[in-house]
């Protein structure tokens, strides 16, 4: 696999209604900004959905990592839908529970919510080395 | 008769791919939480997408207003596919145009200008629930 | 859960479920009576305000209850809330996967999220104090009203 088909495509959820939806986001604009800008690419749920060729070609082409907020799993769900191959799930909740950190709302994750999506961001980057060392 | 809606659902983008998606994302909950609070609903667009009856049933029977980053307008078409055409469409990116001083160049960190923009933004969401729902009360007051 | 099993208040963009065969207190917990013994949890509608729960605790099994005494309480990002027990009697068994998978709890608070059995000391006497699922929806319907607003917000 040459270096450029070496990647993992992120799949946040993302969600509005809590605020662990924006650390999910969070999380992953760290990963994708800041850890491993060549190793990954963000794929947004919505121009998946609605056919935005780049979004669907890229859960087809490369490993996924879904990061989800709540239990709904909707990044998980949405994925499996669109036939995407799975690789590693990142669950925010777990992480939560984890570092001992709570983000304060939806629109500002505040200080906590900052270092909870941090920590849950350096995982996932370990997370991505190992699939792609397979 | 006419059913009368006191409240509009909204739908932001995720905003992933451009700074304008983060910008939606907040205007949006700053509507729901401090500027039109008794009036809104949020619409969970990926929760949407994944198949939620709940947040579908309440896009078919109530107003709905698409806030877009981009003019994909993902939450635009997202709600017409599943639950119906909103209401009215923000597409933000447009609005910006209107204040070509203010730039958004991070999609995590906003800056004084991108935090200008979320005003703007959500006042005019604001100013677009008014008139979704003066339109509403005006037809059920007529009958 | 089909709709003949349980009542369904529907308020804006939520569903809260309030099946027909269960028992109710007014802190929105549950009993399913088996016996001498109930299954204790709590109503859709407090998992839904209590947000997502990220961890659960519960009294040790062996533990003497009163009827409204706290069995367990569960932490959500945005609280920290106690089941209060509907009916009186010793804890005989616990829910341990709510250890590893307290999402279960938000996504099937009725089936798999159950808290703990009880074996019961005094139902008859616990009875009069509970309600049945008509009674809660009625109970459930006033607190939505003056919840309304906050539904959906700082979440």
């Amino acid at each position: 696999m040459s270096a450029e088909e070496r990647k993992v495509a992120i799949v946040a959820c993302a969600g509005m209604d809590k605020a662990l939806g924006s650390v999910a986001r969070a999380c992953a604009f760290k990963v994708v900004q800041d850890l491993k800008p060549k190793e990954s690419v963000l794929v947004c749920i919505p121009p998946l959905i609605i056919g935005v060729n780049s979004h669907s070609e890229w859960i087809n082409k490369y490993p996924v990592v879904t990061i989800d907020g709540c239990a709904e799993r909707c990044a998980t769900k949405i994925v499996a839908e669109k036939r995407g191959k799975i690789r590693g799930r990142v669950f925010i909740p777990n992480g939560v529970k984890k570092h001992g950190l709570k983000p304060e709302t939806s629109a500002e994750i505040g200080p906590e919510g900052e270092e909870l999506a941090e920590k849950i961001a350096d995982e996932t980057a370990l997370l991505i080395d190992k699939i792609l060392r397979k | 008769m006419t059913i009368v809606k006191d409240k509009v659902g909204i739908v932001s983008c995720s905003g992933e791919d451009l700074p304008e998606g983060t910008i939606s994302r907040i205007a949006t909950r700053i509507v729901l939480e401090k500027l039109r609070p008794d009036d809104t609903v949020t619409i969970c667009l990926p929760l949407f997408l994944a198949g939620s009856q709940d947040e579908r049933a309440f896009a078919r029977a109530f107003p709905t207003i698409a806030v877009d980053g981009c003019s994909k307008k993902c939450a635009e078409v997202g709600t017409q596919k599943y639950s119906g055409r909103p209401v009215a469409t923000i597409v933000v990116s447009e609005i910006m145009k209107r204040h070509p001083h203010l730039k958004a160049k991070s999609r995590d960190n906003l800056g004084d200008e991108e935090k200008e923009l979320v005003s703007i933004i959500a006042e005019e969401i604001a100013k677009k629930v008014d008139e979704v729902l003066g339109i509403k009360k005006k037809s059920g007051a007529s009958n | 859960m089909k709709n003949e099993d349980s009542y369904q208040l529907k308020v804006l963009k939520w569903t809260f479920q309030v099946p027909k065969d269960l028992l109710y207190n007014e802190n929105d917990c549950w009993a399913k009576i088996e016996g001498h013994r109930a299954r204790v949890g709590i109503t859709d509608f407090l998992q839904s305000m209590a947000t997502d729960i990220i961890f659960v605790e519960f009294k040790d099994v062996g533990t003497e209850i009163e009827q409204l005494d706290e069995v367990a309480s569960f932490e959500s990002t945005k609280t920290v809330l106690d089941l209060i027990s509907p009916v009186s009697g010793v804890i005989v068994e616990v829910n341990e996967k709510l250890s590893e998978r307290p999402e279960l709890v938000n996504q099937d608070p009725y089936g798999e999220g159950w808290f703990a059995v009880l074996k019961l000391k005094d139902f008859e006497s616990d009875r009069e104090n509970l309600l049945d699922a008509q009674k809660y929806f009625e109970v459930l319907k006033r607190k939505v009203e003056l919840e309304k607003e906050k539904l959906g917000k700082q979440r």
